[in-house]
This record gives C-alpha cells, sequence and structure tokens, in this order.
C-alpha cells in the first residue's frame, strides 16, 4: 500500500492563507471595555466562532484557566448583495450605534473584510464620524480580510493601535514584567514556561498584552519595570514587526526592552538565558539558570533514550520552506541515538521552495531525501515516523510535530514523550500521537 | 432597544457559509471535483467542514489561491493553474464554488474552464457568504447542476422515491439518510436517488422517474423539490425529519399518505417489534435507575433536525421540566408546541447566553459551539447530546442513525448510560 498524506496542499504563490480580521479578533478577544465588529457577510463570524469553539476545546485540555475569561461582544454588519451594490457604510454605521446602544462600549473596533475592501466602503471617515457622534473612539483597524495582509497583520494593527490610544505613563513597580505577545495566551504552555524561567532571575509577570488587559488595565501596563516580548523564531519577519511594536511600546514609556532571542527549543533556550541575564546585568543567574536547565534536559534524554536508543526514525517535513525548521527534529534524533533512516519532503511546494528546504537540510545532516518506493520501504522498515503531516496508512507508527514549538524545551519534551508511548504502542494499532 | 434591527452576534452564529454549504453538495457526488476560487484562508474552513464526514475530501476539493492582485486584475490565471490537471484528467462534473470577494469581481469562470478544454459538465453556482449560510449554498449549488444532467426520459416508476437534503455536512446525515433508505425499502418503496448524499453524478438522470421527492431538510432540499415538480411534474412532502418511533410512524404516513406503501404492513411490523423491545428493556432498568428527567433541555442545531429532534426528546424519550428549542435566526417553526420556550439565534442572544450560563443540570441537543457557552460544561451534571456541527467534545464513530428507528434506540441508549454512569460517579464521588 503506498504511503498517503490526509492533505498536503501545494502552495503556488506565496498567498496569504489567513485573514487580518482573526487576527484583530485575537488581539482583542478578552480587552473588556471594546466591542469588535466585523464589517463582512456573517460567514466571516462564523469562521470566527467555529475557531474559538475548537480553541475553547482545546484549552479545557490545556489552559482550562482560559476558558473561564470571557470573550467580548463581536457583531457582524452582516453584508449582502444589497451594499455589495450600494455600498455597506451606512450599515456600519447602523452597527456601530447598535453596538454603542446594546453594549455600551469604552471603544469600539471595526475588522474589514475582503468585502469591504472590493467594494471600496470609507470606513475610516464612518469611524471618524461615530467617535464624533458617540463621543468614544471608534476605531477602524487597517487591513482587509485577505487582500492586504493576513492574520498576523491584524493583529499588530490592534496591538499598536492599543499602545498609541490606551495607555499611560506610570509609575514603575520593580521586579515585574509584562509579556508582550500571544504564544498560546496568558494560561498556556509558553507562558508557564516563561514564568519559570523568569524566577530565575526573581521577575514576576504583570501582565501580558495585548488580548489578556481590559481597557482600563491597558491604561496601567506602562507600570511594568520590563518588557519581555514573546515570540517562536527571531527569523520570522513578522515576528521582528511585532518585536518593533514592542520596543515602540518600551521608548514611548521608558520600559528597558528585550526582544532578540526567544526561548523555544532546548539550543535556543539556552541562548536565550544567557542573552537575557546579560540584558539585566545578572550574569551569574543565568549561569546558575542555565546548569540546571542542561541537568534536567539530560537527564530527560537519558531516561527517553533507554527506549529510543537504536529505534529506526523517518522523518517527513512538509510544511513550507518559510516554516521549516528541522534542527530541532535532527538535533533530538541525534541526541537519542535513534537511527534516521532518511527525510521526505512532499510535493508541498514549487521548486524554488523545495530547493530551499533541500539546502537547508544539507548543512544539517547527510540523510538521504526518499521519495517513492524508496520512501515506501524506509517507513515500512522504521519503527517511527515523524511527521508533520498525518499519514492514512492505519499500519505506520507515527508521531505528529506541531507547526508551532514549545518554550523552553517542552516542544523536545513532548516529543520524546510521544515517542517513547508509540513505542508501546502495538504495531498493528498503528496511528498517530501528537507531540 | 426595540426598534432597532439586530446585527447578528457571533455567540449566536450556529452554521457554516454558503460556501461550504455549495461545496458540501458536491463533496455529496463521489466523482464530482470542487475548486474554490477564493483564498486559501476560506478553502480551509470550508474544508474543515468537509472534512469532519469526509477526511480524505482534500484529494478533490483545490483552490485557486487568490490574493490581492488576483482581486484586482482578474482570477483567471489563477483558474488556469488550478483547473489545468481536469483537462487532462476530468472528473465527472467540475463545480467552482467563488468565496464573497471572487464572486464580486464577475470573473466568467465557467468560460475560463470551457476554454482550457475541460470535457466534463461545469458548474459555477452563487457561493459567495453574501448570499448567506450553509443552507443557501447548498441550495444554490443543487439547482446548478439540473442543466447538466441528461435526464432518463422514460415514465415514472410507480413506487418510487427521491430523498432531497440530505447532506453528510449535517452531522450523522448520512447515517440518518441510510436509516430513511432502510425504512423506505422495507415499506417497498423503491429509494431512486438521494442527490448530494453519495450519489454519483451519472445517477442524477434518475431524478426524473420518481413518483415522489421526499424533502428531509427542509431548508436544503425545498428549493430543488420544487424545481423538479415544475420540470416533472414530480410531487413533494417536507414533513419534519423522523426522530423517536411514533416519528417515524407519522413520517412513513406522511409518505404513505403521498404515494402508498407497497409493504407498509412490513415496516409496521418491524416498528411494533422494535417499539416494544425499547420499551420493555428500559423498563428493566427503570426498575433499578429510576426515570430520565432533566430539569431543563436545550435543543439547538439546523433548522429541522432541532425541532424535531427536541419533539422525540419531550415526546418519547424523557421527562423535561423546561424545553427550550434555538432555531437558527429568523428561521422559527410554525405552529411548534413540543417546545415551553422558542428562542432565535439571532434576536435572543442575551437570553440564550443567560440559559447556559444559568444551566445546573439537563441535556444540550446542540453542537460545540452551544455546549462550550455552558458554564458548567466540565462538571458532568449536564448530559450533551451533539446533533449538529461543529463537534469537537464527542466522538461518534459507529454508523449509528439519529432517525428513524435505529435512532430511537441509539439516542435513547446513549441518554440511558450517560444517566446511569452519571448517578454511579455521584456515588463514586461521595464516597
Amino acid at each position: 500500500m503506498a504511503i498517503e498524506t490526509k492533505r498536503v496542499l501545494k502552495c503556488r504563490r506565496v498567498a496569504s492563507s489567513s485573514c487580518t480580521m482573526t487576527g484583530v479578533w485575537r488581539a482583542l478577544c478578552y480587552v473588556d471595555g471594546a466591542v469588535v465588529i466585523y464589517h463582512s457577510p456573517r460567514a466571516c463570524a462564523h469562521i470566527a466562532r467555529r475557531m474559538d469553539t475548537s480553541s475553547f476545546c482545546r484549552l479545557i485540555k490545556d489552559a482550562p484557566e482560559e476558558t473561564r475569561l470571557r470573550s467580548i461582544p463581536l457583531l457582524s454588519s452582516d453584508l449582502t448583495d444589497e451594499e455589495a451594490v450600494f455600498g455597506g457604510e451606512e450599515r456600519l454605521r447602523r452597527a456601530v450605534r447598535y453596538a454603542y446602544e446594546k453594549y455600551n462600549p469604552k471603544a469600539v473596533f471595526i475588522a474589514n473584510s475582503c468585502v469591504s475592501g472590493v467594494i471600496g466602503d470609507d470606513t475610516d471617515a464612518v469611524a471618524e464620524e461615530m467617535t464624533e457622534k458617540l463621543g468614544i473612539p471608534v476605531i477602524d483597524t487597517a487591513h482587509h480580510g485577505f487582500l492586504d495582509g493576513e492574520y498576523f497583520d491584524g493583529y499588530l494593527d490592534a496591538a499598536r493601535i492599543l499602545v498609541q490610544r490606551f495607555m499611560k505613563p506610570q509609575e514603575k513597580i520593580p521586579g515585574t514584567v509584562l509579556l508582550f505577545g500571544d504564544c498560546g495566551g496568558l494560561f498556556g504552555e509558553y507562558t508557564r514556561e516563561m514564568r519559570r524561567l523568569l524566577n530565575y532571575f526573581g521577575l514576576k509577570i504583570s501582565g501580558q498584552f495585548p488580548s489578556y488587559m481590559s481597557l482600563s488595565e491597558l491604561e496601567k501596563a506602562p507600570s511594568a519595570a520590563l518588557t519581555v516580548v514573546i515570540g517562536r523564531s527571531e527569523s520570522d519577519k513578522r515576528q521582528q514587526h511585532f518585536a518593533a511594536v514592542g520596543e515602540e511600546f518600551s521608548d514611548k514609556f521608558g520600559i528597558p526592552c528585550f526582544s532578540e532571542l526567544y526561548p523555544v527549543g532546548y539550543a535556543k533556550t539556552m541562548e536565550w538565558i544567557e542573552g537575557f541575564g546579560k540584558f539585566l546585568g545578572m550574569e551569574e543567574a543565568a549561569e546558575t539558570a542555565a546548569k540546571e536547565e542542561e541537568q534536567r534536559f539530560m537527564a530527560y534524554i537519558d531516561e527517553a533514550a533507554k527506549t529510543l536508543r537504536g529505534k529506526k526514525v523517518v522523518y517527513c517535513a512538509g510544511r513550507a520552506a518559510e516554516f521549516f525548521q528541522p534542527q530541532t527534529t535532527l538535533f533530538l534524533i541525534e541526541k537519542l541515538g535513534m537511527k534516521l533512516l532518511g527525510i521526505e519532503l512532499f510535493d508541498s511546494q514549487d521548486k524554488e521552495g523545495l530547493l530551499k528546504k533541500e539546502e537547508k537540510l544539507r548543512a544539517l545532516t547527510d540523510a538521504p531525501i526518499l521519495s517513492g518506493d524508496v520512501f515506501e520501504k524506509a517507513v515500512m522498515e522504521s519503527d517511527v515516523v515523524l511527521t508533520t503531516h498525518e499519514l492514512v496508512n492505519t499500519n505506520v507508527r507515527q508521531v505528529f510535530l506541531p507547526c508551532v514549538a514549545g518554550a523552553g524545551w517542552t516542544g523536545e519534551k513532548e516529543v520524546m514523550d510521544a515517542m517513547v508511548r508509540v513505542m508501546h504502542r502495538a504495531l498493528s494499532r498503528g496511528g498517530l500521537i501528537y507531540a | 432597544m426595540p426598534d432597532m434591527e439586530n446585527f447578528s452576534e457571533f455567540c449566536g452564529m450556529q452554521d457554516e457559509c454558503a460556501l461550504a454549504g455549495a461545496a458540501a453538495f458536491f463533496a455529496g457526488i463521489p466523482d464530482a471535483a470542487v475548486v474554490i476560487n477564493g483564498p486559501l484562508w476560506c478553502y480551509y474552513y470550508a474544508m474543515r467542514h468537509i472534512e469532519m464526514n469526509e477526511p480524505l475530501i482534500s484529494k478533490r476539493m483545490l483552490c485557486t489561491q487568490l490574493d490581492n492582485e488576483a482581486i484586482v486584475f482578474g482570477s483567471e490565471e489563477y483558474l488556469r493553474d488550478t483547473l489545468a490537471p481536469y483537462a487532462e484528467k476530468p472528473p465527472s462534473v467540475l463545480c467552482i464554488a467563488n468565496n464573497c470577494s471572487a464572486s464580486l469581481i464577475g470573473d466568467d469562470v465557467l468560460g475560463i474552464a470551457r476554454e482550457l478544454g475541460i470535457s466534463c459538465p461545469i458548474t459555477a453556482p452563487e457561493s459567495g457568504g453574501l448570499i448567506g449560510g450553509f443552507a443557501e449554498g447548498w441550495q444554490k449549488a443543487s439547482l446548478s447542476l439540473l442543466d447538466e444532467v441528461n435526464f432518463e426520459a422514460k415514465e415514472k416508476i410507480q413506487s418510487a422515491v427521491n430523498l432531497m437534503g440530505v447532506t453528510g455536512g449535517y452531522y450523522n446525515g448520512l447515517e440518518d439518510a441510510d436509516e430513511l433508505k432502510r425504512l423506505l425499502t422495507l415499506a417497498g418503496y423503491q429509494v431512486q436517488a438521494c442527490p448530494g448524499a453519495g450519489m454519483a453524478f451519472a445517477d442524477f438522470s434518475k431524478l426524473s422517474r420518481a413518483s415522489l421527492n421526499i424533502v428531509v431538510h427542509r431548508e436544503l432540499g425545498m428549493p430543488l423539490a420544487r424545481k423538479l415538480h415544475e420540470m416533472f411534474g414530480t410531487p413533494y412532502i417536507a414533513p419534519l425529519p423522523p426522530y423517536g418511533i411514533s416519528g417515524t410512524r407519522q413520517w412513513m404516513d406522511a409518505v404513505n399518505d403521498a404515494l402508498e406503501a407497497p409493504a407498509k404492513s412490513d415496516f409496521e411490523s418491524v416498528c411494533a417489534k422494535t417499539e416494544q423491545r425499547i420499551f420493555l428493556r428500559i423498563g428493566e432498568l427503570k426498575g433499578i435507575w429510576d426515570e430520565l428527567w432533566y430539569d431543563e433541555a436545550i435543543v439547538s442545531g439546523t433548522e429541522t433536525s432541532a425541532a424535531a429532534f427536541a419533539q422525540a426528546l419531550r415526546g418519547e424519550w424523557a421527562d423535561i421540566g423546561r424545553l427550550t428549542l434555538i432555531h437558527p435566526a429568523g428561521k422559527k417553526p410554525e405552529n411548534y408546541s413540543a417546545a415551553d420556550d422558542i428562542l432565535d439565534a439571532g434576536k435572543d442572544i442575551d437570553e440564550i447566553k443567560k440559559r447556559f450560563s444559568d444551566m445546573k443540570q439537563g441535556i444540550v441537543a446542540a453542537s460545540s459551539n452551544e455546549t462550550t457557552q455552558l458554564t458548567n460544561f466540565t462538571d458532568g451534571k449536564i448530559e450533551v447530546f451533539p446533533i449538529a456541527y461543529p463537534v469537537f467534545d464527542s466522538m461518534k464513530l459507529s454508523d449509528a442513525p439519529f432517525m428513524g428507528l435505529r435512532g430511537a434506540a441509539y439516542v435513547q441508549e446513549v441518554l440511558w448510560n450517560a444517566k446511569i454512569h452519571e448517578i454511579a460517579r455521584n456515588v463514586a464521588s461521595e464516597k
């Protein structure tokens, strides 16, 4: 039986694969006092609803505290064919007034859809007019669905607006840190891990920006003694833009900001600890932290290696070049003493993207790049397949590699745990374990 | 604000967009291909919905991956790229579904596809979110296909019926369709066609030969039934879908009234046996575990399913203190008496939120969109029974239907087991 994946999409262009409106929503969803209006057909709010429902179920397992937070109202201006012909500005005005009268908000944010962009509504003018009429800020965000940006642009835009419009200078509270970014939220694994790392330096998190502060709390956000920007990768352009907003915030309110490194994966966490120690002038604390982390990590490797040493592994890496980060996976395979039979890159990119991925790989390993029958043979010979795309074959033990790696070395820990667990699984059962 | 118009709040969102509805109709034709002319984002969300029932739909559902440039200068090049493989290897039928913004720029998608020399029937239904939700998209898609079908010109088959408005895009939709086919066959009918629910494109030609069209979900199937009436004079009926034993009897009576069943007594005999088996089995366990009682029940789902399910829940399956039916915005059922309160998912959103947050004991038969609004979602005192997508908090792998006789047995089995386990858990936690 040929090896097949459930879903590999061939990206034709560097097209946006997400929508700016959901980014705006994510940045504001718990900002109490605000209301968000999607200037869109109802359909777009369906999607936001579905995303939140799915996320709620994931949070019950991973961060149940967040499920107790109540999101702010999100309305749709319900654009229809009629507005597509005659324009949707009047409908938006009415939606803003409705939001104002029903929810008595301190601010209304407008997120624009691709439809609003195509029909050319002057939403900025509507926002200005309604601000004057209602006496509260009615704020238009810059983008239009997928037309001129993606999720992260919407998120960034909303974050910048919150910094510029709702924060005020405050007296600093020593020992406090404002986390700048989301990465799974206030109760998620990244923030939990960050709390643990900051503890090495005697620092406490005072808040997480942007989604987890009400409009009144935002005013006091600049009381933090330090800003730490969180993210997954320094080389990610979007993250760089977000770090720039963190720097702007810090400059504006005279707060030192650490944004150069992100503690994602063991190697990067060690770099982060060292860099952060230097930044604070606390090299000794950093050294202690690094030693402790190294010991814990190596002990974990030794334990997992008892099950995994010598086991044969195939690595399936189907993600696009810009998200392709094989270092951590290859590092783990080596540290655990596993035998890498080869790597399959899948047909998910154009030639240029594939070449980029191959180049990245060649710098890290001389393991063969597999395809066709050779790949199938390797999969059948392997003890475990580490994969970014679910294989539909039921008789293959698979560990699914998450797109978003965890903070600290939780990502490596989860992959090791999953591999150990999958080794205890009868081959007849096969199937996938999510790391 | 009595005089103000209503705007959709996302907490009240119940269904998917028209794009998902149109794609779901064609996904229900196993030899069809669907091309979403839109950005990846819309494609993914439509596909994620369909994947819940058909996990490998991505093999025949593609996307043109539109960007800003395509919206400004047209999507022709993007369509050509995506459609090119179909010129060589055409599916039986091809649907090109525009997302909202693509539907506004007015590209001649059919012309572009034809120019490529794609030889199969091609259809491009209106499917942007501007036209409405899942049901509207499904309706347009089902109608768009009729022009492409070479209908059999032969006369009608006396006992043949078609099932209309059934889809795998509804939770448990195909399992329900199978049960309805089984029951109709049992009663001596010949089920001719079930468009959009697993029927190959070639079989659409048989639609014309049925003597009766039975609409299961009115919000989906009515336009198609009306159109077939117009084209072939085929009468149609649209009774509430058959949940519970008595609901199933009523449904079969309605079918029989419209077209006499060749073997109604066979159906009645199986019906009576099933009813007695369920009754006696439950009666035996009632002696140990008491009655099935819910202080409160909230039922929310697709337009016809929710109303019919709520009717069976109270009328046949359980005793209920207060039953609330939440219907999709603006789609209040007429002459409906099974519920104490009927709330509109659009207009009554504040009351709906309150009901969910105040609920202490009872049952919620709905989708995960509703169950995740329960404040006491995780404390186990509220039974959750999914009847609509999306479903993220429950696993169903068997092919048991909710409708019909097998459905009546299955639903009661689930409800009773949940009650028994809850009592056992409570006793264990008190110890």
